[in-house]
């Protein structure tokens, strides 16, 4: 339908809408002016919008039957518990860094568990004389410092020239803030480990050593198994958010 | 740790159902189109893009398991009248003239062409961009509007609307 300024309903209705831009809204505007049967077109667009808008302000409820079935469904889902609004990283970082270790280090491991408390990693707590897990490489206070500030997915380089990939953080049953990851010393062990953040010291709680001094290539999927089900038993959560590992970084303060 | 793709995908599920009735008018299709929505996007939510809207994304499977469900003859002669259907036709708590109004308003909408009303729903119920539902039901944006405007000239006609 046309009028005589041969704006079109659709035009009419678009700028009722708000959906036009403003220099097509102006011209709109323009016809308006001098034609009351666009006017009146104008109105009666915006008041069935603003009709429609009420009557679609009470959504019918969901039948019980439906809520069960799709409830149901829910509960077998199988899926990966991730936000759809948010990046993947961490659970996918921690996952995709396991299954890549193994490859490049050696079949020696060490696996210490259960560690005393006390033992802390760097300078930073009462492990100054006997480094923690009698691992020298993790007394490196560089590693409490990027424990304490980078992402997880990210990695640090040291000034010892070791790498320090964070894998993932999580929380522990008493909302202590946790953090896996992986040490590569330039000549020596490479260490996955878990440190929790207490008394403002990291302080291992798990660590996997494999040194490259051996010839073997590889590295028991069997260790990696180790520490996921040490995680999966040791009453931490899913690996946080990138938002929540955030807010808990922030609140560690400057203790490094 | 809650699922928060399951928790998004709850809370859409009365905007689903709402879509289904407009495409299907029929209480326990609509209620089967929504379940094979929500198994569709389970399967599916890695290829969800989280920039987008999810409801976009929802409704567009919907519309395609509607699709579906009429290529396979299986709803032909199924659509029953509004007033059979209590769900759309307003619940008994609204009161006075505007409940009068939206009785109205929701019995004009019913009776579109269906092409005009799932227009009226994705654009005018779920508040969703011209282009946006243009690309939910894969029909150029020119079309929705016009499909748009000719639904509520008419909506405005049979309730009275100047």
């Amino acid at each position: 339908m046309m009028d005589e300024t041969n704006m079109t309903d659709e035009i009419i209705m678009a700028y009722a809408d708000g959906q036009l831009s403003d220099a097509d809204a102006r011209k709109v505007e323009i016809a308006a002016e001098a034609d009351e049967t666009i006017r009146q077109k104008i109105r009666m667009f915006k008041e069935t919008a603003s009709q429609l808008k009420t009557a679609a302000a009470e959504l019918p409820p969901i039948p019980d039957a439906l809520a069960e079935r799709i409830s149901s469904m829910l509960g077998t889902d199988g899926a990966e518990p991730e936000a759809p609004g948010q990046d993947n990283v961490v659970r996918f970082a921690r996952r995709n860094w396991i299954r890549q270790w193994p490859t490049a280090i050696a079949a020696s491991i060490t696996l210490v568990a259960g560690l005393a408390a006390g033992m802390a990693i760097g300078p930073f707590g009462g492990s100054k004389i006997n480094p923690p897990f009698g691992i020298t490489a993790l007394a490196d206070p560089e590693i409490a410092v990027a424990l304490s500030s980078i992402e997880s997915g990210s990695s640090a380089v040291l000034g010892s020239g070791a790498t320090l990939n964070v894998i993932a953080s999580f929380v522990d049953a008493d909302n202590t803030l946790c953090r896996e990851f992986d040490y590569e010393a330039v000549n020596g062990p490479s260490i996955v480990s878990v440190a929790c953040h207490v008394g403002d010291a990291w302080h291992p709680k798990i660590a996997i050593a494999a040194n490259t001094e051996q010839s073997a290539n590889f590295a028991p999927a069997s260790s990696l198994e180790a520490l996921e089900t040490w995680l999966a038993t040791s009453g931490f959560g899913d690996p946080l958010e990138p938002e929540e590992e955030k807010q808990q970084l922030g609140g560690l303060g400057t203790d490094a | 740790m809650p699922d928060c793709f399951h928790t998004a995908l709850t809370e859409k599920l009365p905007n689903l159902r709402r879509f289904a009735l407009s495409l299907c008018r029929t209480a326990h299709v609509a209620d089967d189109l929504v379940q094979i929505t929500v198994e569709r996007a389970l399967v599916a939510r890695n290829s969800y893009d989280p920039a987008s809207r999810i409801e976009s994304w929802l409704f567009r499977i919907l519309k395609n398991a509607w699709i579906d469900m009429t290529r396979k003859q299986k709803v032909r002669g199924q659509e029953l009248d509004i007033h059979d259907e209590p769900d759309l036709a307003g619940q008994d708590n609204h009161k006075g003239d505007t409940r009068l109004m939206v009785a109205n308003v929701l019995e004009a909408v019913e009776k579109l062409p269906l092409e005009q009303r799932e227009v009226v729903v994705l654009v005018c119920f779920e508040e969703l961009s011209y282009a946006e539902a243009a690309d939910i039901l894969e029909i150029p944006k020119g079309t929705i509007m016009s499909r748009l405007s000719r639904a509520r000239t008419a909506i405005a006609a049979k309730t009275g609307i100047k």
